[in-house]
């Protein structure tokens, strides 16, 4: 049986009671999140140029836009809602433990597919879980099978792999059959793409939009007897061929998508919560870097130069001029962590970048590459910050919080959701829309959740 | 100056009277044969269902959908009209984009439409895009169609945001944003070959170019410089093969590529790989009046890339049928003829078709020169049961620019594909309109008559 039939197959196959509890729990916090991230996302400055995009190209109105006031086709609301989801770049990321981790944001392409079809097929928490579940194993196995090198070369796995999430849990809503939902995974394929050179552009957040509808549309046709090749993850054209086929053994992709798929459910590993709404490789040098503010009461002032990895493999904005630039700036993110001794919300914003001291302070950030450690382990982010008077601080951080392995608390996880929904909700919705997602197993119909986060600005 | 401003400076700074007569001729002839394809091509079923999906996902009612009399958003006009255009294979034909009519004026009809833009600026964008897709696909290099990209579908992005870009009339800032947004979705893999996702390829290049060139023009944002950078289009799309982005901007409509190395009208509605051995087969069964039962094998020489792109050595449908060596050979031998009536699921599965699958041979050969997009020369020998042999080999097929069709050929086939959807009168109001493009004040005119509904 070849990898795209075994995906077919557990897409077809698994149901809600197949999923461990444990699973459920992690799913429904990062759903949450999502919402609220995309909710925030929703006044950003892209989130309101698509929602007007939609409101402007129109739709049968069948599904809602994140604080939009109106529905549109479901189409358009998973390319809207998604983007929204990622505008802030605050949305959940792949742990460590996962091997692929900080490589693919699991929820924000996956999720808006399928609160879209949930919302026409008025499909419930528990249809709305297994869908999510699924759409998360594909889009993170496939992405295992194919291996690192994909991200690295230039690729935004979100993008391409959330494609293929997205249409599997837009496949399973549908309640395609196993042919059908090969058929769908074809076609999502043939609209999968993404470059990280658009990374601090609104074209990042755009990504996970057009995954989100890629995958809804996909799943539609297929519905409707479109073709596609039936076996697109392996085929000698294919998916894993164009997407991480330079020169590696496609059997050797085949053999590792096939291992992992035996083993559900990636998402046991859990998800990053975030906790700065910035590019995930700077979470750990912003904990560093703030503990330190914090610890010694370093004021901007004082300092004569910051000292760090500034990873200019993945947060590749070295110039930043907007706020977008700012969430892939490390040496932004160390500026603004002095300036405000916090990293929220309203750090980045065009207006933060362009001051006169966050710009000074950009420019005595000093790239210190990490060292490499012979463990093979991830090193620790080291932020070293050299004052003046010649004091020098210091501090590591191994993993940043809100990794699994140091959690967000429950209230801390509220508190955020908190944090971004009031910007565009009642606080009475904003408790009654979490309350259902933490009840979301026991949700009639999705569109009840839909109604409340969809509703135009308070 | 980057590689993207370069060619975003030719894009914005290129203007209809820059152009030379003889490019705008070969353009309008394209467009006609395009829209007789898509007529034909609404009638299809993935034709078919891509209208019925855009009609329930619903949209303002701004641009008219081809054979289906009503209008929608514009990107799902453009999405489903480039659909209908690829569905038979039956469009145009010119490397590096692959298919390069298909993929710009169904998105430039749609914005045409709406923003009643006159022939000239069609005209105008469509051989601007071209031009564009087809040098940003010179300086990616081969590789990355030979790791199964379909340049359709990803340079064909490409060119219809250029396109689109152009028609919208965005300054070179908005431009450049368009084509770093657009690269963003460039997607489409050859595996689809044969299958209804072939089509959408063009469909989607179609939509990609519009909701792109829409999006920035509400302020959205994307990398300005995403053809040369380190993680951009050409490094990604090269899939790992050499690339040059220096070649990009070389010699920029100097010779417009629809000249030089020009346009290949498609002559039969099947991969354009077929075309040389068809012709070839053809020629041998009209002159030595060839029947199957006759035949006891027929061996073409072709080149090692032809197996890959005609994929389908045992197709089982009609969209099979038309990337296979096996099933186009077969159905000129038998049929005597291959037109729109060859590739229907029903034909494809004649058993005596079918039996006859293993009398084609491909005798690969390397030394094949695959230098020119016609690929030749292909050479055909027919076996027959007595033991006589027939060979002849083609080098330019029919349609090919060194073996252009006539007008009256042209004619006729957009008239056969009209014919599907169209009155007479009708097809011929567009003929005529389609003859004086350059003339013709406001587009929405031309869209009015192929929207109609079927008869």
């Amino acid at each position: 049986m070849g990898t795209t039939e075994r995906v077919a197959n557990l897409i077809v196959e698994t149901n809600f009671a197949d999923i461990p509890k444990e699973a459920i729990d992690i799913a429904k916090d990062a759903i949450l999140d999502c919402l609220g991230v995309a909710l925030a996302g929703s006044i950003a400055p892209v989130g309101r140029i698509i929602a007007e995009f939609v409101r402007e190209m129109g739709g049968t109105p069948i599904a809602g836009v994140v604080g939009g006031g109106f529905k549109t086709s479901s189409s358009l609301a998973a390319l809207a809602n998604g983007i929204m989801g990622h505008a802030l770049d605050y949305d959940d990321d792949l742990p460590v433990s996962t091997s692929i981790g900080g490589a693919v944001h699991p929820t924000a392409p996956v999720l808006p597919a399928i609160l879209a079809l949930g919302e026409e097929l008025k499909v419930s928490g528990k249809e709305a879980l297994t869908a999510y579940v699924l759409g998360f194993e594909v889009e993170t196995k496939v992405f295992y099978g194919i291996g690192w090198r994909h991200y690295v070369s230039g690729w935004h796995a979100t993008a391409t792999m959330g494609t293929m999430g997205a249409v599997a849990a837009a496949a399973k809503l549908l309640k395609l059959d196993s042919h059908q939902t090969r058929m769908a995974l074809g076609i999502a394929a043939s609209e999968a793409g993404g470059l990280r050179q658009n990374f601090g552009t609104m074209t990042k957040p755009f990504h996970c939009g057009n995954a989100a509808k890629n995958g809804v549309i996909a799943a539609m046709l297929a519905k409707k007897g479109f073709t596609a090749d039936d076996s697109i993850l392996e085929s000698q054209f294919g998916f894993c061929n164009v997407f991480g086929g330079d020169g590696q053994d496609p059997g050797i992709v085949e053999a590792r998508t096939t291992e992992a798929l035996a083993s559900p459910f990636m998402i046991l590993h859990g998800v990053v919560l975030k906790r700065y709404p910035a590019c995930l490789g700077a979470h750990r040098a912003l904990d560093a870097i703030l503990w330190l503010a914090q610890e010694h009461d370093i004021s901007p002032e004082e300092v004569d130069s910051i000292e760090c990895d500034l990873m200019p493999q993945v947060i590749n904005r070295l110039d930043p001029k907007t706020g977008l630039e700012g969430k892939f700036s490390m040496a932004f993110c160390m500026a603004i962590a002095l300036l405000d001794r916090k990293a929220g919300l309203e750090q980045f914003t065009d207006q933060k970048v362009l001051q006169p001291a966050a710009q000074e302070l950009i420019k005595r950030v000093r790239h210190v590459p990490s060292v490499r450690r012979d463990d093979a382990q991830r090193p620790p982010a080291v932020v070293t910050v050299r004052l003046k008077d010649g004091k020098v601080y210091s501090h590591a951080v191994e993993i940043q919080k809100g990794d699994p392995q140091v959690p967000l608390t429950k209230e801390e996880l509220f508190a955020k959701y908190r944090e971004c929904a009031q910007l565009v909700l009642s606080s009475a919705d904003v408790e009654r829309s979490s309350e259902l997602v933490s009840n979301f197993e026991d949700l009639y119909d999705v569109s009840t959740l839909m109604d409340i986060v969809t509703k135009g600005r308070r | 100056m980057g590689v993207t401003e370069k060619l975003v400076g030719f894009i914005v700074g290129t203007n209809f009277g820059d152009i030379p007569q003889e490019a705008i001729d070969i353009a309008k002839a394209a467009m006609l044969d395009c829209l007789g394809t898509t007529l034909a091509g609404s009638t299809e079923p993935a034709g078919e269902i891509i209208a019925q999906f855009v009609k329930e996902m619903g949209g303002e009612p701004k641009a008219g959908v081809v054979g289906h009399g009503f209008r929608t958003s514009l990107p799902n006009a453009a999405l489903a009209n480039g659909t209908m255009g690829h569905a038979l294979d039956y469009d145009d034909v010119g490397g590096p984009i692959g298919h390069p009519t298909v993929v710009l004026l169904p998105g430039l009809l749609a914005l045409g439409e709406w923003l009643k833009s006159s022939g000239r600026e069609l005209l105008e964008a469509y051989l601007i895009g071209y031009e564009v897709g087809s040098k940003i696909g010179t300086g990616i290099g081969g590789q990355h169609y030979a790791q199964g990209w379909h340049s359709t579908a990803t340079l064909g992005t490409m060119a219809a945001a250029a396109a689109c870009a152009k028609l919208l009339k965005l300054d070179v800032e908005k431009t450049r944003l368009t084509l770093g947004l657009a690269a963003s979705q460039a997607a489409g893999t050859r595996a689809n070959f044969g299958t209804m996702t072939k089509p959408f390829h063009a469909g989607n290049a179609n939509r990609i170019g519009v909701t792109s060139a829409l999006l920035v023009r509400s302020g959205f944002t994307a990398d300005e410089n995403i053809l040369e950078r380190d993680m951009g289009f050409a490094a990604l799309y090269s899939a790992g093969g050499t690339y040059d982005v220096n070649r990009m901007p070389e010699g920029l409509g100097n010779p417009f590529h629809i000249l030089s190395p020009g346009l290949t009208f498609k002559f039969y509605p099947a991969c354009f790989e077929s075309h040389r051995t068809l012709d070839a087969l053809l020629y041998l069964v009209e002159k030595h009046n060839l029947s199957p039962n006759m035949v006891e094998s027929i061996e073409c020489r072709a080149h090692p890339m032809i197996p890959q792109i005609l994929i389908h050595s045992q197709p089982k449908a009609g969209l099979e049928g038309k990337f296979s060596m096996q099933y186009t050979l077969a159905a000129a031998l038998f049929d005597g003829r291959v037109d729109l009536e060859t590739f229907t699921t029903e034909k494809v599965l004649r058993p005596e078709v079918q039996a006859f699958f293993s009398k084609v041979k491909m005798n690969i050969d390397p030394s094949l020169d695959r230098s020119h997009v016609a690929g030749g020369p292909d050479n055909v020998t027919v076996k027959l049961k007595d033991g006589r042999e027939y060979s002849h080999q083609v080098e330019w097929p029919k349609g090919h620019p060194r073996r252009p069709l006539t007008k009256d050929e042209l004619h006729g086939k957009f008239r056969s594909c009209a014919r599907k959807v169209l009155a007479e009168e009708d097809a011929q109001r567009v003929i005529q309109l389609m003859g004086k493009l350059e003339n013709i004040g406001d587009v929405s005119t031309l869209m009015d008559i192929v929207t109609e509904e079927r008869q």
